[in-house]
């Protein structure tokens, strides 16, 4: 059941520019997520030994201290934990983009496994803490997808 | 009995000059404050024999420069030429107040007498807080991209959540800010002095990360606070009266394993810290202090620190801030100071220096009614130190 988001208000979100947006610089332990979205997968690492997500991936399991660790497919489906609008242009390549949305997404596999995203082309009305969610892919520079998110049921 | 209590008191206080710009050196400033502090005590150099200090640049991504942009324990000792330290100690979170903790530790252990603490906070010109990367590694791979990269952002995501499952809204922290800024509009230090707001210009202000606006930010400042402490017996011998420290602790830490900070990770760092300052003094809760110094670099601090420490109930704090209850008058006042909100981004000052001066009867035009027995902390669920402080050894 979605929160009211009493503290939003309806002109608050515009339609943004797209942003340049800092790119990863992935090590060994991050390459697959990063791999897996450039097919269009989410893929989260995952405990071998007690079967718990890790993301950021890490390279000792914290509830088992098992280390077989690798990444697994997840269904893309989560809801929304929480959410800002990032009014101030503090961020280099967001100067453009602002308002803009950010929400952190909870997904369905696993309670407190969090992802980031933008929502993107959401209105205000969509950025609810509660409403169910689902993976896309966008793709940004240097050949890099960035797996977000938008409104499940929604086009 | 907690070997700590009331062994150890504060006995003197300083600040240096503290604005947004103020046109001395950080090195200057935490030196002025330094000397303020012992002059303040009654004492010399020669009588410090510790050091402790939080020396974190305090703007993420800014320089290092010993003396300006920082102002590290080997900087102090060589300005003030402490030749007769036997101990010194550097931490990495938990700012002035985690700072004094191990002064405190230490004094009590015998390793040191006599403890000077410090936090110094440099304002560099330019945007606060700004993002100038191309490429980011680490966890923050997996935020930076969204275009999040920023201390506002990880508050604003949690005090969100805090909004939308306890039904919180702005106005309720209108109430707060508009006290802090009332007390700070008759402190002479502090950043807005002279500068009272109205609950609809705080309604009004500019938002930076929805829902933490401009006013529920501290002001970056250039200062300085700092303080003595000594052991209780020589404590009784100095000029002013003692604020013991009747017990405190040092930590805050996130246990959960995520690239943001969810609401009840935060909730949880707040509550393993206030358990272990109630576990280290017996008999003492919420409701027998007089008023409360809680940190509130963001406004939405003191929501989790007022429930962790048991001052309410969980998910109650932002009712009970109302009806008066933390004015000056009220039944308990909140960070008379002004805290961080109303005196500015001086990471605990506010709060320690504040909690002494009242106890010890000098906060001029502020001074409370009653003010016996206090709380204070400094820093964030993720990095604090929390210290219950007395005019009495109780």
């Amino acid at each position: 059941m979605p929160f009211a988001c009493t503290t939003l208000r309806p002109d608050e979100l515009r339609m943004r520019s797209s942003p340049q947006r800092p790119i990863p610089v992935p090590t060994p332990l991050t390459q697959p997520f990063w791999d897996a979205a450039k097919d269009g997968r989410l893929a989260i690492q995952r405990c071998r030994g007690c079967r718990r997500y890790f993301h950021p991936p890490v390279t000792v399991c914290t509830r088992c201290y098992g280390t077989d660790l690798g990444f697994e497919p997840v269904s893309g489906h989560g809801h929304i934990y929480s959410r800002t609008i990032m009014h101030d242009p503090r961020m280099r390549g967001f100067e453009e983009a602002v308002p803009f949305a950010i929400i952190i997404v909870e997904l369905v596999e696993q309670r407190g496994l969090f992802l980031v995203s933008n929502l993107p082309g959401a209105s205000i009305e969509d950025v609810e803490i509660g409403a169910e969610v689902q993976v896309m892919f966008e793709p940004m520079a240097a050949g890099f997808v960035l797996p977000q998110f938008r409104r499940s049921g929604r086009s | 009995m907690s070997h700590i209590r009331n062994q150890v008191a504060i006995v003197g206080v300083g600040y240096s000059d503290l604005a947004p710009h103020a046109g001395k050196s950080l090195g200057t400033l935490a030196i002025d404050a330094c000397r303020t502090a012992i002059a303040d005590a009654g004492l010399s150099v020669d009588d410090i024999d510790g050091i402790s200090n939080y020396p974190n640049a305090s703007r993420i991504g800014g320089g290092e420069q010993d003396g300006v942009d920082i102002v590290s324990v080997k900087y102090i000792a060589q300005a003030l030429a402490l030749r007769q330290l036997s101990w010194s100690c550097s931490i990495t979170s938990g700012t002035v107040v985690a700072s004094l903790v191990h002064a405190v530790n230490a004094v009590a252990s015998g390793a040191c007498n006599t403890v000077l603490v410090w936090r110094g906070m440099f304002s560099p010109p330019g945007k606060f807080g700004s993002f100038r990367s191309t490429h980011v590694a680490g966890d923050a791979q997996f935020t930076a991209p969204y275009g999040f990269a920023s201390n506002v952002m990880i508050f604003a995501f949690a005090y969100a959540r805090y909004m939308a499952v306890y039904g919180a809204t702005r106005e309720h922290m209108a109430t707060y800010v508009v006290n802090a800024r009332n007390n700070a509009s008759i402190n002479p230090q502090a950043v807005f002095h002279g500068k009272p707001i109205s609950r609809q210009d705080y309604m009004n202000a500019r938002m930076i990360a929805n829902p933490l606006s401009l006013l529920d930010c501290d002001r970056p400042v250039d200062g300085c606070g700092a303080l003595v402490v000594t052991t209780a017996e020589r404590a009784r011998y100095l000029q002013h009266r003692p604020a013991y420290v009747v017990g405190g602790t040092a930590g805050g830490f996130k246990f959960s394993h995520s690239p943001v900070l969810d609401l009840e990770s935060c909730m949880e760092a707040a509550q393993v810290v206030a358990r272990a300052l109630w576990k280290n003094i017996p008999g003492l809760t919420a409701g027998d202090m007089d008023f409360a110094n809680i940190y509130d670099g963001f406004s939405f601090f003191i929501y989790p620190w007022l429930e962790a420490f048991g001052f309410c109930k969980q998910g109650e704090a932002f009712a009970y801030i109302q009806d008066g209850r933390i004015a000056r008058d009220g039944a308990m006042p909140l960070n008379p100071s002004g805290g961080a909100i109303g005196m500015g981004r001086l990471h605990g000052s506010p709060q320690l220096i504040e909690a002494v001066l009242q106890l010890q009867g000098r906060a001029g035009a502020r001074q409370l009614k009653k003010a016996d027995v206090t709380l204070v902390n400094s820093g964030s669920p993720l990095g604090t130190g929390a210290v219950v402080l007395s005019n009495e050894a109780i």
